[in-house]
């Protein structure tokens, strides 16, 4: 038996994880020793959660999972199948325990006259589960998404119904498709005033245009174009008279509007048969794209659309004014997201993203025989002097803390029974742990450069294959000899750009229907910067360890515009000037903003009721409770600006210069995360693990391609 | 007797093997009591020949990685019993009425005691594996028992997909519909359990024979798509049994499948009425308009061009499987085996 | 410096998602070519294969721990061969209603019963009194079914003319999957004078959802005569 191959894994984000829980499959009977370098203390990236004071939950941002990430569940749910949890003595033992459905989704829409509505639907689950085997046969059709806008635009309308009648006792009762005497029933009421009698005959269109694009060789072009047209001025010359008066069926409209825009524009493009498939409109902004093919100015400002660019940060630079993204991959995102979720359109998970899906990978993977190195930064990938075979030749580290006793590092704690990440190392197990706890080291930040010494692996001896998994903001730095001298390197990190984000997690002493928001738990999107997404986390209190537990829990993200110009990022006190700046968001938020929202949240306009914060020190001896804004203090809030951390967004034009794991210029490395060509160019959970998927493949062929669910997709 | 050549080292290997098989299953045919109504039509079908392609792979897997022909006969018995079993058995719910030249079991002596028997053949395969234990000691032995008990439900649930198709008169089937059924009912005990069986008493390991499942389903389908296309096309003395008697029992061949897909909506309602109807009412002008059907929408040609690209990537994975082990006659039949599967008549 | 050769990564068979929208509708309408079959369904087979090792590797692991000790052995051992024969009968079972047909069917064809074990009907000793019935009232034709379950059930019950005038025993129906319990609440009464046959079947609630079958035995020749099976829907 041969040796087995060596393979360095940089970074422990989504992609390293899914690329090493993929080489360390029984089928490869342990052809590759996997060893993963991260810095500071805990496995995660952008998706790493730790647990604070009164084991509080402190996340990166929201990370909500959809039900369309085949390729994340898969994962995960064979990690908890192996992992084999006692249930007896861990809360979360199943993989379903570990994930929600969370099917209630909102967009909040700014009326013009200082009023925001939220518009609230239950979007309707769907057979299956995500991560279950694929279907047989033909994966995702045309045909499957026009059925699919056929089920979507019926719970619209049953929201529409919610709205106007307020809500009935079958009103969002969960599980199960709307009854047809239900739809039925509301399309009667619709009727009633006469104008509304061509509604079915938009459902018969929809219908009709099914069996058109199911065999859309046999029509001519301009035959379907037409149709879609007429279709469209039909629709609009229907509803115009009730668009003014009729909010809930203008955001309707705003849908069918875009959807209809985007069926035209599949059809005059011709995406329907290019090659290249929704990449070909990757050079379109998506908004000017839906304008370019006869989307109104309202639809395309409609919340519904900028709910979905909110959702993707998809701001340059940050900048709320600027947003921007490929037309084709928002295109393929839309899709995804809206036709092939299965279960739940969102998923939330139980607890931190940490303990639910790193903490299971740390184990499983540990098992497995995967070694872990804490404490290490990369700071160099440095090339081999062979100009015909251009390869890694070695890895320079900054060891940031030695281990005491030479032994491994043990990174997890307990919380409640579930293995957790803590929000500060391990102190009492590193070398001078506390002299550096003293001295305040933030091993995670980019801007700490103290270390214990520097450590440098060499090719064959110490690694054979390099899986670059670190975020695209850290190659400029570490990548520098690539970057230089390879145009296309150079190239991808001048056009694959991140943003920053900004987050807040409050804990309040009074429920959500006490301060105003009658419904159920939500995810919103579309409200106003800073703070334009808003989650619902109550369920994850009984997971943290409070002595008087809060009655709900909100967590805040949004994008965070850069402030200065990239040179002066460098200086040491960026960081500190960027936390305090998102703490001056939060608290002008809570004070002017979030009262839309929780209409009783605030004393009077400009005033939030800050004794709604629950600290976990409260009533704890010694200690003297602020009051007002000072009170934030007690809260979660971050800046996320290392450069790793920062979002990877999917600019037009970007697409192109994104490198794909499977090229081979370098014959020992491959990269892994959301900003590669991994098929789904975006930044989310699901892109990381598909690359990561196919970075193992690169390494080790397998798994087969055609295995990446998604991969191979127009 | 024409030599076998290096170029072909299958039809001497399945000579050999299966002679040594045919002697070593007499063992367990024995004259036992009652003779008239269980032994006796108990030896019948397993004394009429056959090719012993399945117990030839199995030794010959075995020997490849290194056993003796001794180690894997007594497998290889049990599984010439099974597929004499399996063979009682399908006769009788196809009601056919020819087997290997000679009239089927149920013909000769009625429903109730050919089934009977079938299920003696199964129980006798059983007996035989649980002997292994002289040569193979307790632990192997079990290990082999399990295999043969996952080939067994495989084959059985296989068949049941099967049953179900003509129980419901499954007309809309795809390719990845009739590979799934194809991988259960035949690839399992066909070719796949043999390799695994032969590679488990081989290395006397049980790490990763999943590995043999491609290989063997991919060489299984190939070989089975060829035994359906020879009922269409091949010479019935040499095949053993009647023409055309797959379309008569309504088996839902790739050849059957494909012609559901490709066939005119009025021939597919001919068709799928045909189907409907239980065997004795069906009659020769729709079978042959179904076979006739069959080369019009070019249906056998499709098959033979599916098979030939199973095989070769069969022969892919073969290379992959055996490249380690050391040359052997064994183990160029095993490679042979992906051209062969095509070549025979 | 390690003398050994330097590992490169393999050469991947390609490096592009495939993005062209055929791939989208699976199965084509029409024939591209000769390489375009064969190479479809070569992948296609791969998918299949793969998808069935997926899955099996899951059912493998649970045979992974095994006792050899000798009493645990001999106990696998019954327990494998206990298996196997209800595999064999379950699956007679099954087969049993083809058979049913075939034997109808090929009633010319099969050759008269020459079983020596069972004596004439004229030499068997007549029937208890209370249960003689005279044939010509005995119609198995009329066969009343009743269920009791909260769930959808399908019944099929296939009687052989055989059956005509026979009083028939039945045994607990069993499904295929040996864990599944058997459906015992399964009771034939002969047909009376008044009233014709009366077959009840009461479901638990938790019963499995599956197929249950069973025989229908003569009990006078102690002969299958017809099968039944009962369809359970799963609950949901």
């Amino acid at each position: 038996m041969t040796a087995p191959i060596k393979v360095a894994v940089v970074g422990g984000g989504c992609a390293s994880i899914a690329a090493a829980f993929e080489l360390t499959r029984r089928e490869h009977e342990g052809r590759y020793q996997v060893t993963v370098y991260q810095i500071g203390w805990r496995l995660g990236g952008k998706g790493a959660s730790a647990r604070g004071p009164g084991g509080r939950i402190e996340e990166h941002g929201l990370h909500v999972w959809m039900g369309w990430y085949e390729n994340a569940f898969r994962l995960v749910r064979e990690c908890y199948a192996e992992l084999g949890r006692d249930p007896r003595t861990c809360p979360i033992a199943d993989w379903r325990e570990a994930f929600a459905p969370a099917p209630f989704v909102g967009v909040a829409e700014h009326d013009g006259n200082g009023r925001w509505n939220v518009w609230k639907s239950l979007v309707p689950p769907t057979d299956g589960l995500p991560g279950d085997p694929p279907p047989d046969g033909p994966r995702w059709s045309m045909r499957d998404y026009l059925v699919r806008t056929a089920v979507l635009l019926r719970g619209l309308f049953q929201a529409l119904q919610t709205a106007r009648d307020g809500p009935s006792a079958s009103d969002g009762a969960g599980a199960g498709e709307p009854a047809p005497e239900a739809v039925l029933g509301g399309i009667a009421r619709l009727l009633e005033y006469g104008e509304l009698a061509t509604l079915a005959g938009l459902i018969q269109g929809a219908a009709l245009l099914e069996t058109v694009m199911g065999s859309l060789a046999r029509y001519p072009e301009n035959v379907v174009l037409r149709f879609l047209d007429s279709l469209a001025t039909n629709a609009r010359s229907l509803l115009q008279a009730r668009l003014a008066t009729e909010p809930g069926l203008r955001r309707i409209w705003d849908v069918i509007d875009v959807t209809l825009a985007t069926l035209r524009g599949e059809v005059r493009f011709g995406i329907v048969t290019d090659p290249r498939g929704f990449d070909a409109i990757d050079e379109y902004d998506c908004r000017e794209w839906l304008l370019l093919n006869g989307a109104s100015e309202r639809s395309v400002d409609s919340g519904f659309v900028r709910a979905l660019y909110d959702l993707g940060f998809s701001y340059e630079d940050g900048d709320p004014a600027r947003p921007r993204v490929a037309a084709g991959q928002a295109v393929r995102g839309v899709v995804r997201a809206f036709f092939t979720y299965r279960g739940a359109f969102f998923w939330k998970m139980q607890a931190g993203m940490g303990e639910v899906v790193f903490a299971p990978f740390y184990e499983v993977l540990r098992r497995r025989g995967v070694r872990f190195e804490f404490f290490h930064r990369l700071t160099n990938v440095a090339l081999g002097d062979d100009a015909e075979s251009p390869h890694v030749a070695a890895l320079e580290f900054d060891v940031q803390a030695e281990i005491l006793g030479g032994r491994e590092y043990e990174p997890l704690i307990e919380v409640g029974g579930l293995p957790c990440w803590p929000a500060t190392p391990d102190w009492r197990q590193l070398v001078e742990g506390v002299r550096l706890e003293q001295e305040g080291w933030q091993l995670e930040s980019h801007w700490e450069r103290r270390k214990a010494r520097t450590r440098t692996l060499r090719v064959t001896d110490d690694f054979d294959l390099v899986l670059l998994g670190v975020g695209i903001g850290a190659i400029p730095e570490v990548c520098r000899e690539i970057v230089a001298r390879d145009p296309r390197w150079r190239a991808m990190v001048d056009h694959v750009k991140t943003v920053a984000t900004q987050a807040f997690q409050v804990w309040l002493r009074a429920d959500m229907k006490e301060l105003g928001w009658p419904d159920a738990p939500v995810t919103l999107s579309g409200f106003v910067e800073p703070f334009d997404t808003w989650a619902d986390m109550s369920h994850l209190i009984p997971r943290e360890r409070w002595p008087h537990a809060p009655r709900a829990l909100a967590y805040f993200c949004n994008v965070l515009p850069d402030a200065d110009a990239p040179a002066t990022q460098l200086r040491p006190a960026y960081a500190a000037e960027q936390r305090a700046r998102v703490r001056a968001n939060a608290v002008h938020f809570l004070n002017h903003d979030v009262v839309h929202l929780w209409p009783r949240a605030a004393l009077a306009p400009g005033r939030f009721r800050w004794d709604l914060l629950v600290d976990s020190a409260d009533g704890t001896a010694g200690s003297a409770p602020e009051r007002g804004e000072a009170r934030f203090a007690t809260q979660f809030w971050t800046a996320n600006v290392n450069p790793s951390d920062r979002y990877t967004l999917s600019l037009p034009g970007s697409n192109a210069y994104r490198i794909s794991p499977l090229d081979r210029t370098y014959d020992n490395l491959t990269i892994a995360g959301d900003w590669t060509d991994g098929g789904f160019n975006a930044g989310c959970v699901e892109a990381a693990v598909m690359s990561g998927r196919l970075a193992a493949h690169a390494v080790a062929g397998a798994p087969r391609l055609e295995d990446i669910v998604g991969f191979d997709h127009p | 007797m024409p030599l076998a050549t290096p170029a072909d080292p299958v039809p001497g290997l399945l000579r050999e093997y299966g002679n040594l098989t045919r002697v070593a299953l007499c063992d367990y045919l024995g004259p036992r009591a009652p003779q008239r109504h269980l032994y006796a039509p108990v030896a019948d079908y397993p004394r009429r020949g056959g090719r012993m392609l399945r117990p030839t792979l199995c030794i010959a897997t075995a020997r490849a990685f290194g056993a003796s022909p001794e180690e894997g006969l007594r497998s290889a018995v049990a599984l010439e019993l099974f597929h004499n079993a399996f063979l009682v058995h399908d006769d009788v719910e196809d009601e056919s009425d020819e087997r290997r030249g000679r009239p089927t079991l149920h013909a000769l002596h009625g429903v109730a005691v050919a089934v009977n028997v079938g299920d003696a053949l199964a129980l006798l395969g059983l007996r035989a594996l649980i002997d292994n234990r002289r040569s193979l000691g307790p632990r192997l032995t079990m290990r082999v028992l399990e295999e043969a008990e996952r080939m067994a439900r495989e084959s059985i649930e296989g068949q049941a997909l099967e049953l179900g198709w003509r129980r419901d008169n499954a007309v809309a089937l795809s390719d990845a519909d009739y590979l799934e059924m194809v991988l259960k009912k035949t690839c399992w005990y066909t070719t796949i359990y043999p390799s695994r069986v032969g590679a488990l008493i081989g290395t006397g390991s049980d790490r990763d024979l999943d590995r043999f499942i491609r290989f063997g389903f991919l060489l299984g389908t190939a070989f089975q798509i060829q035994d359906d296309l020879l009922n269409l096309a091949g010479d019935p003395r040499r095949y053993g049994k009647e023409r055309d008697g797959d379309i008569w029992e309504g088996k839902r061949t790739l050849m059957l499948i494909t012609l559901l897909r490709r066939a005119s909506a009025d021939e597919r309602a001919r068709l799928a009425a045909f189907l409907g109807e239980p065997r004795r009412e069906r009659r020769e002008t729709d079978v042959r308009w179904i076979r006739e059907r069959m080369e019009v929408h070019g249906c056998l040609e499709y098959a033979r061009e599916v098979a030939h690209g199973l095989a070769g990537a069969a022969h892919h994975e073969c290379g992959a499987l055996y490249a380690g082990l050391p040359d052997s006659r064994d183990r160029r039949f095993i490679e042979a085996l992906p051209t062969w599967v095509l070549a025979r008549t | 410096m390690s003398t050994r050769n330097r590992v490169t990564r393999p050469e991947p068979e390609r490096t592009h998602p495939i993005r062209s929208w055929s791939t989208l509708f699976g199965a084509a309408e029409g024939d591209a070519g000769r390489t375009d079959v064969v190479s479809r369904s070569v992948d296609l087979a791969y998918r299949v294969v793969d998808e069935y090792i997926r899955q099996g590797q899951k059912a493998a692991q649970r045979l992974s721990e095994r006792s050899y000790a000798p009493e645990a052995m001999a106990r696998d051992v019954q327990e494998l061969t206990t298996r196997m024969g209800q595999y064999a009968s379950d699956f007679m079972a099954l087969w049993f209603e083809l058979v049913g047909m075939a034997a109808t069917g090929a009633a010319g064809r099969q050759a008269p019963a020459r079983d020596d074990a069972v004596r004439p009907a004229a030499d068997r000793p007549s029937p208890r009194r209370d249960d003689a019935v005279p044939d010509a009232l005995a119609v198995p034709a009329g066969v009343r079914i009743e269920v009791a379950s909260t769930r959808p059930v399908e019944v099929q019950l296939d009687l052989r003319p055989e059956a005509a005038g026979a009083r028939l025993l039945i045994h607990a129906l069993r499904a295929v999957d040996p864990d599944k319990p058997r459906l015992t609440d399964v009771v034939l009464e002969a047909a009376s004078a008044n009233e014709p046959a009366r077959l009840r079947i009461g479901v638990r609630d938790d019963q499995p959802g599956g197929v249950y079958t069973g025989l229908l035995i003569d009990e006078r020749t102690s002969r299958p005569v017809g099968t039944l099976s009962v369809r359970i829907v799963a609950a949901a």
